[in-house]
C-alpha cells in the first residue's frame, strides 16, 4: 500500500492522526518542495518510520548510518566498536536494545539518542510549507535505525504545531469560527496539555462557539482556532460546523432527529419495490 | 404519494450531480434561482443551487434525490435537506486526499444533525492515486472496521453502479428502520 501526496493537501499533522489511528507500520518519506518563503528545515529527504501506529526511528538517509554515527557524536560508543558487535550479535531487535542488551548503553543513553533522533527533528517538519509524501506499507523496519523506544504520533504533532511560527498554509484548515467542538476521547485527554490547551479543552462539549470561546478566555480568536486545531490533529476533538445563517428555521444547537421522526417511516411494500425496481436500473444494458 | 427522500452529499467535485443525472428519470433541476416542488413547499424560495432528481417506480411511489450544495457552506438548506431526508450518501473522491477533511466535517455536521442511515459512495476508486477503501475510513474517522456505515465503490456515470449504490443504500434503510421497530416493540 502507497499513500502519496502534498502536505498543502493533507498536513503533516493530519498524516500523523491517520496513521496513528490506523495502526500502520513503514515508511513516511517526506520530500520537501522548494517555495518562495525561505525553508526553516533543510531541504532533504526526511524518513519518519511506524511500527502499529507509533514512531519508533527518524532518519535524513537510508543507509541505516544514522543511529550509529548519533551514537559515536554524543561520544557513547565508537561505530568501529558497534561494527565488531554486530559481527558477534547480528541485528535481530533495534540496534539500541542490543547495545543495552550488550551493556554499552543505558537507559538514559537511550531516551537521550531517540530525543535527539526522532523528538526533535520532527516538531521541526511541521514548519515545512510545502512537501511531497509518500506512505510505503512494504517497506522494512530499519532495526539498525531504532532505539527501541517509540512516541505517539499525536503527541509529536502537537509539539510541532505548538512550535509552529508561520500558520499560512493552515489557514484553510482550522476550525471555523462559529463552529462548535465535540469530544472523541472518552474523560481526560490520553496526552499532555498546555495550560492554554487546557483551558480551551473544557469547553469542548459545551455547544460554544471558537467565537465564544475566545471571549471567555479572552484570547485571540485565531489562537483559539489553532489549539482546536492540534486537539483535532491528536484526536481528541472533532469540529461540528453550525449554520451560520439567521434565517435558519431552526436553532444551530436542535437536537439530531431520526429518520422516521422527520419523515416517517416507509412500507415494506415500498421498500421491496424500490428494490426491485432498482436491481433491473444495476443490470447491465445489453 | 409515498416518496422516500435521499440525499446525496460530499465534497466539491464528488460526482454528486453526475450521480443524480446518471439515474434520474427527470432532467435533473438545478435550483440556482428558484426551489422545486419538494423543495418549493418547504421553503418558497432559495438562491442555493442543490441538484435534484426523481425516480416513479409506481403510480404513488418515488424516490427523491437532492445533492447538496457543492461548495462547503453550511447554510439553512442544509437543514432542510436533512430534516426531510431519510438517508444519505456520502460521496467522496479516492484519490483526492485533500477533500477527505471536508468529507470528514460534512459526516460530523450530519451525523450530529441527523440519525439517519447512510452509505459512504467512493467514486474514482480505479484512479491509480486512490486510497483504499480501509484508509479511507480511517481517514473519515472511523477506527473500527465493526462500526462503521457500509461503503460501496461507485462511478458516477454508470447507472448499473450508482442502482448499486442506491440498493445498498435501501438495504441500509431497510435494516435500520427493522431494527427501530424491534427497538419500540421491546420498549412497549
Amino acid at each position: 500500500m502507497k499513500i502519496t501526496g502534498y502536505l498543502s493537501e493533507f498536513s503533516l499533522g493530519e498524516i500523523f492522526r491517520f496513521l496513528e489511528q490506523g495502526q500502520k507500520t513503514g515508511c513516511l518519506s517526506i520530500k520537501p518542495v522548494e517555495t518562495e518563503t525561505l525553508p526553516i528545515v533543510p531541504l532533504k529527504h526526511h524518513y519518519i518510520f511506524f511500527r502499529l501506529g507509533q514512531i519508533v526511528a527518524a532518519t535524513s538517509e537510508l543507509d541505516h548510518q544514522g543511529l550509529q554515527q548519533l551514537i559515536e557524536q554524543r561520544g557513547f560508543i565508537h561505530v568501529t566498536t558497534i561494527q565488531r558487535l554486530l559481527k558477534l550479535y547480528p541485528l535481530s531487535q533495534p540496534l539500541g536494545l542490543l547495545l543495552k542488551t550488550q551493556g554499552a548503553l543505558d537507559s538514559q543513553q537511550l531516551q537521550l539518542l531517540f530525543k535527539q533522533q526522532v523528538l526533535t527533528p520532527i516538531p521541526e517538519l511541521f514548519s515545512l510549507t510545502e512537501g511531497w509524501f509518500k506512505f510505503d506499507a512494504n517497506h522494512p523496519l530499519p532495526l539498525a535505525e531504532m532505539t527501541g523506544l517509540s512516541a505517539p504520533p499525536r503527541e509529536v504533532a502537537l509539539a510541532g504545531l505548538r512550535l509552529l511560527r508561520d500558520w499560512t498554509p493552515m489557514m484553510d484548515k482550522l476550525p471555523l469560527p462559529d463552529s462548535t467542538m465535540i469530544s472523541l476521547s472518552e474523560g481526560q485527554p490520553p496526552c499532555r496539555l498546555t495550560p492554554v490547551e487546557w483551558q480551551v479543552w473544557e469547553y469542548v462539549d459545551k455547544t460554544v462557539t471558537l467565537e465564544g470561546i475566545a471571549q471567555a478566555l479572552n484570547l485571540p480568536v485565531l489562537e483559539v482556532q489553532k489549539i482546536c486545531f492540534r486537539l483535532m490533529v491528536a484526536g481528541l476533538a472533532e469540529e461540528i460546523i453550525n449554520i451560520s445563517t439567521e434565517s435558519s428555521p431552526s436553532s444551530p444547537t436542535a437536537p439530531p432527529h431520526s429518520a422516521e421522526e422527520s419523515s416517517g417511516s416507509l412500507s415494506q411494500s415500498f421498500l421491496t419495490g424500490v428494490l426491485s425496481f432498482l436491481k433491473v436500473k444495476a443490470q447491465p444494458v445489453g | 404519494m409515498e416518496i422516500m427522500r435521499i440525499v446525496i452529499t460530499g465534497p466539491v467535485g464528488a460526482g454528486k450531480s453526475t450521480f443524480i443525472r446518471t439515474i434520474s428519470e427527470i432532467e435533473p433541476v438545478d435550483t440556482d434561482r428558484k426551489a422545486t416542488d419538494e423543495v418549493g413547499s418547504w421553503k418558497e424560495k432559495t438562491t442555493v443551487a442543490m441538484d435534484f432528481g426523481r425516480l416513479q417506480f409506481g403510480p404513488n411511489v418515488a424516490l427523491h434525490l437532492y445533492g447538496t450544495p457543492g461548495q462547503e457552506r453550511f447554510d439553512f438548506m442544509w437543514e432542510i435537506l436533512i430534516r426531510k431526508a431519510h438517508a444519505f450518501i456520502l460521496l467522496v473522491s479516492s484519490h483526492r486526499p485533500q477533500d477527505f477533511r471536508a468529507a470528514r466535517r460534512i459526516l460530523a455536521f450530519m451525523r450530529h444533525r441527523a440519525k439517519i442511515p447512510m452509505v459512504i459512495g467512493l467514486s474514482h476508486a480505479d484512479n491509480p492515486n486512490a486510497w483504499p477503501p480501509e484508509d479511507i475510513a480511517t481517514a473519515l474517522g472511523y477506527l473500527s472496521p465493526h462500526n462503521r456505515p457500509p461503503m460501496v465503490q461507485v462511478n458516477a456515470l454508470d447507472q448499473g453502479s450508482v442502482a448499486a449504490a442506491m440498493m445498498m443504500l435501501i438495504e441500509t434503510y431497510a435494516r435500520h428502520q427493522a431494527e427501530q421497530l424491534n427497538w419500540d416493540a421491546v420498549k412497549q
